[in-house]
């Protein structure tokens, strides 16, 4: 049983890397599995349907359409106003201004790419025109639209939260100091940039220009305030603050600032059909995976195999060593989370690992996972934006590299940055 | 319109009228999805007005909001592999000259017909099966549920099936950055 379940996952590789597209690379190995075992046939649509109808995931098509309607209203220039009024008179301002306008922009939008579309192109500009290398630009804007998977909407969470049964609450709130902290470390390595480079500040600090520009950002931060403070009051489940979501953006960009014509919208809603559409049907096809590596007791023999490598109480090394193989899978696959978390989970649960706390280790490994090669979806995007030859973006980006996986060592060791906010909401 | 798809010769208009025929599908599974998500969104807005504002919860709705996310799924999945653009890894594919890319492409495309046909002949005996139990709160048959990846997966065996005949330009991860920096979002008036 054992092999027959190896055998499917070195199928779903191999497959993969042949050039099947995902969805039918799970298939082909949960067939594998059925027919090698003489399995019930009928668990394939039995656990797909499970995995798909999970009420859970419709705050995946409702804050997706809700950051698309955002996104095409053209928010994102207000938003890089205000930041720039904000943290433009730091040293190395315009490259601060960026990271703060991902963390006000990931309020509103839930992936990466999604972050990289609407901020890229107003913030790389700006910066490659103040004289920053155009390289340093797409590096810092690609490894800062990983802040926006982190802050609440995050589509990866609510991915996570469907196959795992972790409350979707619970690790939005888990996200939020995270998310501020990524945004902090990154600063901090532009602000030593700075200084080595000579980057100066895009200008003083104006308090009159921090109030015209917030007021004309006011009403875009209206969505993430309006998120966060229900999710943390308790006041709204994440479906319903989805649903208010998803009206307050669409009446903002149709009605207040009439930036979206019903031919945009329509765009919009068929593009947030075709992404739900595919994540879902992953979603589902990884259940059924997720069944059958367990009928095979996978996961119990990848539990046992760590515990036999590190044969003590501690589980931050053994969380690493699963994060380690999350990253691997991550440089290649995307959607990575319901690929590799069906294998994971049962040995999560017999390693009694606290569910939310590794919920943003792995949001933070897929961050990392789009900054690395051979794939770093996030690189290609803003080295594409910038106009910049990749391998230079790459060179650019190493220093947030080293961040990002110092951040994550962090996160790993100290659960209480990730599970201390909800714990405190739960009291 | 007259259709010539067995084969033979085509004619310049047999050509012109099967694209349409494509498109005009296309348009009408684009307009079928926007009305499932419009009506998702709809509901649990009610639901969660309901809740709210008048004390009174419509808890059917998430029973139908349930229904709706399998079949937004199902019209969603075929859409993505009708234009070829189901999210895979193109590692081989992009190291090949294009007419073994291609070659490779349509083999792969064939293949993943056939294992779509498998999943909807499973999706068919599911249906058979528990297809007449009824939901708990709208009480309509489970055969609502399952018939959506029946036809998701017919679709999207009909949608490998058509990408077999008709070879398509790969879509790499490239050519989705590429698409991205020309179509900033911001270029819309403020």
């Amino acid at each position: 049983m054992l092999a027959l379940a190896g055998g499917s996952l070195v199928a779903l590789c191999a497959l993969v890397v042949i050039g099947f597209p995902i969805i039918v690379a799970l298939v082909a190995s949960v067939f594998l599995f059925l027919s090698m075992s003489g399995g019930w046939s009928l668990a394939l649509p039995q656990q797909t349907l499970t995995g798909v109808a999970d009420y859970i995931l419709v705050t995946l098509p409702l804050f997706i359409l809700a950051g698309g309607i955002m996104n095409n209203g053209g928010i994102a220039k207000r938003l890089f106003d205000f930041a720039v009024a904000l943290v433009g008179w730091m040293r190395g301002g315009l490259a601060h201004v960026d990271v703060v306008t991902s963390v006000l922009f990931g309020g509103m939008i839930g992936t990466s790419v999604a972050d990289l579309a609407g901020t890229g192109s107003v913030t790389i500009p700006h910066l490659k025109k103040h004289g920053y290398p155009g390289p340093f630009a797409a590096a810092v804007t690609a490894t800062s639209s990983g802040i926006g998977v982190l802050i609440p909407p995050s589509s990866p969470m609510i991915l996570y939260s469907a196959v795992t049964g972790t409350s979707l609450g619970a690790l939005f709130l888990a996200g939020v100091v995270p998310g501020l902290l990524m945004g902090g470390m990154m600063m901090g390595v532009i602000y030593y940039l700075a200084g080595r480079k000579g980057w100066g500040a895009a200008g003083p600090f104006m308090p009159a220009e921090v109030w015209r520009t917030g007021k004309r950002a006011v009403l875009p931060l209206g969505l993430p305030a309006f998120i966060l403070i229900s999710l943390i009051s308790g006041v709204c489940t994440p479906s319903e603050a989805g649903a208010f979501a998803l009206a307050y953006a669409f009446v903002l960009s149709k009605f207040v600032y009439r930036s979206i014509t019903w031919a945009e919208l329509r765009k919009v809603t068929v593009d947030g059909v075709i992404m739900t559409g595919e994540v879902l049907i992953v979603v589902g096809f990884s259940t059924a995976l997720g069944w059958a590596l367990s009928q095979a007791k996978v996961p119990m023999v990848l539990a046992e195999g760590l515990q036999l490598l590190f044969p003590f109480e501690g589980q931050t090394l053994k969380l690493l060593v699963l994060l380690l193989l999350a990253l691997i899978a991550g440089m290649v696959l995307d959607p990575l989370i319901p690929m590799i978390m069906p294998v994971l989970l049962p040995s999560l649960i017999a390693m009694q690992v606290d569910l939310v706390h590794f919920g943003v280790l792995i949001v933070v490994t897929v961050v990392i996972g789009q900054i690395t090669p051979p794939v770093a979806i996030a690189i290609l995007v803003s080295a594409k934006i910038a106009r910049e030859d990749v391998v230079d973006v790459f060179r650019a980006n190493m220093p947030f590299f080293w961040g990002m996986i110092a951040f994550l060592i962090l996160l790993t060791a100290v659960p209480w940055l990730s599970t201390g906010l909800p714990s405190l909401m739960a009291e | 319109m007259s259709l010539n798809i067995l084969g033979a010769r085509r004619t310049p208009s047999d050509i012109l009228g099967r694209f349409s025929l494509i498109g005009a599908a296309s348009w009408l599974l684009e307009t079928v999805g926007m009305l499932l998500m419009v009506a998702l969104s709809v509901l649990v807005l009610a639901n969660a007005t309901g809740r709210y504002f008048f004390n009174n919860p419509l808890p059917w709705t998430e029973e139908a909001v349930s229904i709706l996310l399998v079949w937004i799924a199902a019209v969603g999945v075929v859409l993505a592999a009708g234009r070829g653009a189901l999210v895979g890894c193109e590692i081989v594919t992009s190291r090949l000259n294009a007419r073994n890319a291609r070659t490779l492409t349509r083999a792969i495309s064939f293949a993943s017909a056939l294992l779509m046909l498998a999943v909807a002949w499973f999706s068919w005996r599911y249906m058979q099966v528990f297809g007449r139990d009824v939901t708990p709160m709208l009480d309509i048959p489970k055969s609502w549920i399952s018939g959506g990846l029946l036809a998701a997966s017919l679709g999207m065996a009909a949608a490998f099936l058509y990408r077999t005949v008709v070879p398509h330009k790969l879509v790499l991860i490239e050519d989705i950055a590429e698409e991205i920096a020309d179509h900033p979002a911001h270029e819309v008036k403020l």
